[in-house]
Order: C-alpha cells, then structure tokens, then sequence
C-alpha cells in the first residue's frame, strides 16, 4: 500500500474507532442499569460484583478512549485498551453466540437516532443481535491491532531514550 | 514502566474515579454490592423510603390473587418468585414502568408498557380498560430504580386503584431467576 493510503487508511479507522467508543459510552451512560442487565443476560461465571463495577467503570473507559484517539491524545495507550475491551468483547459475544443466548448486545442505543419502530426495527434487532456483535468486535479488535502496530509512539521521554 | 503504561494506567484511574462518582450521582446507577433481599411482604412508603418490615397476606389471599394491598401510605413489595406463579395464571396485572424504549429492548413477556411519564392519553386507555380493582404489579429495572413506585402511588393517588403492588427488584430479578427477556417483537 502507498504510505499516502495508509496514513489517509489509519486516520479513517483512528475516527471510527474512536466514534463507536463514544457512542457505545454514551449509550451506556445514559442507562448504566440496562447496561448491568445486559451483562447479567451474557451468564459468564464471573462474581456479581465484578459485572456491577464493570457496568460501571467500562462507559467511562470506552468515552476516555474514544475522546483521547479523536483527540490523537495518547493514541498508543487507548488503543491498548481498546484493544483489551474489544478482545473482551470478542469473548463475550462469542460465548454467547455459541451458546445459543438470545440476548441483545447492550452495545448501543439506535433509538436515540429514531430507530426502533416500524421501519428501523430490523436494523435495531440486527445491530443488537448478539451474532453481529461478535463480527463487529472481532473487527474493531483487528483494526485496533493494526492501529496500534502502525501508530508511531510519542516522543520518548529520557528514560526511554537511553 | 513505560510512557504508554503510565498512560493506560492514567486512563484507568480517571475512568475509575469518573465511573463511581457518575454511579453515585445516577438515578440508574448500579449498585455495586447487591443490595440484601427485602422480607417478603416488606413495604415501601410512597416517598421512596424502604418501609418497616411488616408480614403482609398481599402475596395470596385465599382464592390466590392477591389481597387488598394498596393505600397512599404503603406500596407493598412482592419479589419476582411471589409473582411468577400469579402472573402465570393470569390473577394480575404486569406493568412495566420503564420508558418505552426500555420496554422495547425487553420486557417480562405478558407485562404491559405504562411509565409515570406517559401522556395523560395513555393513562386514560389505561383507566378505560383495567377496573379500579384490578391486581396490578407494576416494576421497572432495579432497586436502583425509582419508576415503579412512582408509578404505583400514581396509580393508587391520582386514579383510585386499590390493588396495586410494587416488584421493586424489577426486570433484573427476573433475568436473575429466568435468564431470557422477552424479545422486542413479542409483547
């Protein structure tokens, strides 16, 4: 690929990503309650009050992430854990899908954008089915890995100059 | 440690900080411990405030349904285990008091969708089609959430029900026992 496509490749995924992380934060924070349920219905054998501090801390992570790559802000340290959430993601989504779970996603919120009813139903059901999740983290988490092999890191401090 | 370490660990704590502080302050918060089980029959007061515990016969009366229950002072309190087995044949009323969007991602199947938000127009069909002496067993998201007891005060204060109860574990006790909301298409 011409360095010129690649820069112009990583810019356009840096925004995705980092879109899609603010969104799904705010979808989250707008019902962490939801989310906690949405959690709960993916049955992993991990303690209750591990599922409630990640339904609590994971918006927060996810909006901080999606702002610092929109910001270039330490782009290197949010996709590590970009990278992190999405192979969790992957996971979940995964476990669930091969169990069978009927259970939607909890990862975002179309209704904010009129969707739901009539006619945007499908796409709802679609975009919450536990099956597309998984496709979509899978390639949230390539495409973080690529951003991350290709992302120069900052300028080094002294320490790591020597 | 590395630069990026220090920053991952940065992003971390500030999200730490900002996720409990944010949980404390929301109205949909989670709890982070689970909160202890109420007594069966404990009540709630319409202002919010966890009741005294008192053994009520609300859960069944003698042919099964529910007994008079409801005044402005008490909402009493069933668990979802109290309710499954009066749900399922049919002696009351399920009312999902969460937002309809909420109700659309998933609901108790059989619930009907009525939030303390709704327009005077849907109470109206409401009043219209369910007798004031209607069991009813309203619920919303969690003990975190204080929708089905707004609505449950609304529904004995303002519209003269005299059978209205309060699932306050809500839709997160059942998936606890149950596992599987109902579907959005399926009402």
């Amino acid at each position: 690929m011409k360095p010129a496509f690649t820069s112009k490749l990583r810019v356009c995924l840096r925004w995705a990503v980092g879109l899609l992380l603010v969104w799904a934060s705010l979808s989250k924070l707008a019902n962490l309650h939801e989310f906690y349920v949405s959690i709960v219905a993916y049955r992993m054998p991990l303690p209750d009050t591990m599922l409630r501090l990640t339904a609590i801390i994971l918006p927060w992570l996810e909006l901080l992430c999606g702002l610092l790559l929109l910001g270039k802000i330490w782009p290197r340290a949010a996709l590590v854990w970009a990278m992190m959430m999405f192979a969790v993601f992957v996971f979940a989504t995964g476990q669930a899908w091969a169990r069978g779970l009927d259970i939607a996603c909890g990862c975002f919120n179309l209704q904010a954008f009129g969707l739901g009813e009539g006619g945007g139903k499908w796409l709802v059901n679609l975009v919450e089915s536990v099956g597309f999740a998984f496709l979509r983290a899978l390639l949230l988490l390539l495409g973080a890995v690529w951003l991350f092999a290709t992302t120069a890191p900052t300028v080094p401090t002294d320490t790591e100059a020597s | 440690m590395g630069a990026v370490s220090r920053q991952a660990v940065a992003i971390l704590t500030a999200a730490v900080a900002l996720g409990l502080v944010y949980n404390s302050a929301s109205p949909l918060g989670v709890p982070v411990r689970k909160p202890p089980e109420k007594p069966v029959g404990a009540t709630r007061s319409p202002n919010g405030t966890a009741g005294a515990t008192h053994i009520s016969t609300l859960a069944t009366n003698a042919a099964g349904a529910p007994a008079n229950p409801a005044s402005a002072d008490f909402i009493p309190v069933l668990t979802w285990m109290q309710v499954k087995p009066l749900h399922a044949t049919g002696k009351i009323l399920l009312v999902d008091g969460r937002t309809p969007a909420a109700y659309q991602i998933e609901h108790i199947p059989g619930a009907i969708s009525l939030s303390v938000k709704s327009p005077p127009a849907e109470f109206a069909a409401f009043t219209a089609n369910h007798p004031k002496d209607t069991n009813i067993v309203v619920y919303c998201g969690s003990e975190m959430c204080e929708l089905s007891h707004a609505l449950a005060v609304k529904l004995v204060k303002e519209l003269g029900y005299t059978n209205v109860q309060e699932m306050p574990g809500g839709i997160t006790e059942y998936l606890i026992f149950e596992g599987k909301p109902n579907p959005p298409d399926s009402q």
